[in-house]
C-alpha cells in the first residue's frame, strides 16, 4: 500500500477538482458565465498531455542511450496516454469553443497549432507500425519522438503568443488572472494540473504492467512452439 | 435536424451555461472510461492466454 499512496492521492485530488469545480464561487464575466468552471477541466487535460511527452520523450532519449527495449515501450506507452489527454482535450475545446467564441474550430494559433501536434504524434504512430525489427522501430520512433516534441513544444505554447489568439494569457490577450482576485480559480485548477497529470502516470503504468505481460506471453508461447519442432526441422542443414 | 442542433445549442445555453461545463465533464470522464473498457478488453484477452 505504501506504493501506492499517489493512487490514492489521486482519487482524492480528482474527488475534489470535480465537485469543487461544480460548486465553488467563480468570478461572474461576461459571454462565458458558467463556463469558466471548464478552465478546471480542459487546460489540466493539455498540461497532462505535455507532462506524458515531456516523458515520453525522456525515454527516448533513455532507450538512445542504453539501448533497452523496455524503455522505449515507456516511451510508447506515455505517448498513447498523451494522445488520449489530446483528443480529449480537443473535443472539450471545441465545445467549449463553440459556445464562447461561436465556433466548433475557431481560426486560432493555438488551435490549429494543436492540430498539427496531433497530426505529429499519429504521424509516430504509423511510423512505429511500419517496421517489422523491434530494434529498427524502437531507434527510428525514438528520435522521431524526439523531433516531435521539439516541434510541439513551440506550436502551442511559444507562436500563440507571437500572434493574435483568442487564448486568454496568449497573443496580448488577458489571462484569468487579473479576474481571480480571490484565488477561486487558482485553488482548484493547480490541484486539477496534478490530479489530471497523476492519473496520466497511473493508466500509463497500467498500460506497460500489460504490454510486459503480453510480451512475456509472446515469448513462452514462441519458445513452446519452437521446442515443439524436431532439431531437424527447426535446422533442415542436419537432414 | 438543424431545428433539433438550435434547440440543444439554446438548451445548452441555459443557466447561465452550466450545461456546457456538465458536457465537457461527461465527455472527459467518458473518454476516460473508454480507454478503461478498452485496456479491460486487453487484460481478459492476456487471460484467455494464459488459460489456453
Amino acid at each position: 500500500m505504501r506504493k501506492h499512496w499517489w493512487k490514492a492521492l489521486t482519487v482524492i485530488i480528482l474527488a475534489y477538482v470535480f465537485v469543487a469545480g461544480l460548486m465553488s464561487p467563480v468570478p461572474k464575466l461576461p459571454i462565458l458565465h458558467e463556463a469558466i468552471r471548464n478552465t478546471f477541466f480542459h487546460p489540466p487535460l493539455w498540461i497532462a498531455m505535455m507532462v506524458m511527452l515531456l516523458s515520453s520523450t525522456i525515454y527516448s532519449i533513455r532507450y538512445l542511450r542504453n539501448g533497452k527495449l523496455d524503455d522505449d515501450l515507456m516511451a510508447v506507452e506515455f505517448a498513447n496516454t498523451a494522445l488520449l489527454f489530446g483528443i480529449l482535450g480537443c473535443i472539450t475545446g471545441s465545445v467549449w469553443a463553440y459556445f464562447a467564441w461561436g465556433d466548433l474550430w475557431p481560426n486560432d494559433p493555438k488551435t490549429n497549432g494543436v492540430a498539427v501536434g496531433m497530426l505529429l504524434y499519429l504521424a509516430y504512430f504509423v511510423l512505429r507500425g511500419s517496421f517489422d525489427d523491434d530494434m529498427r522501430r524502437a531507434r527510428i520512433s525514438a528520435v522521431y519522438n524526439i523531433f516531435a516534441f521539439a516541434v510541439f513544444i513551440p506550436l502551442i505554447l511559444i507562436l500563440p503568443r507571437l500572434t493574435d489568439s483568442l487564448h486568454p494569457g496568449n497573443g496580448g490577450n488577458p489571462g484569468f488572472n487579473q479576474y481571480d482576485a480571490d484565488s477561486s480559480i487558482k485553488r482548484i485548477i493547480r490541484p486539477a494540473f496534478i490530479g489530471f497529470t497523476l492519473l496520466g502516470f497511473w493508466i500509463t503504468q497500467l498500460r506497460v504492467r500489460l504490454r510486459r505481460l503480453e510480451i512475456n506471453l509472446d515469448e513462452v508461447e514462441e519458445s513452446t512452439k519452437s521446442a515443439a519442432i524436431p532439431a531437424e526441422l527447426q535446422n533442415p542443414t542436419n537432414l | 435536424m438543424d431545428q433539433f442542433t438550435t434547440s440543444l445549442t439554446e438548451a445548452l445555453r441555459q443557466d447561465g451555461k452550466i450545461w456546457v461545463v456538465i458536457v465537457v465533464i461527461a465527455i472527459v470522464l467518458l473518454g476516460w472510461l473508454y480507454y478503461l473498457l478498452r485496456i479491460g478488453n486487453r487484460v481478459r484477452k492476456v487471460k484467455q492466454r494464459l488459460d489456453l
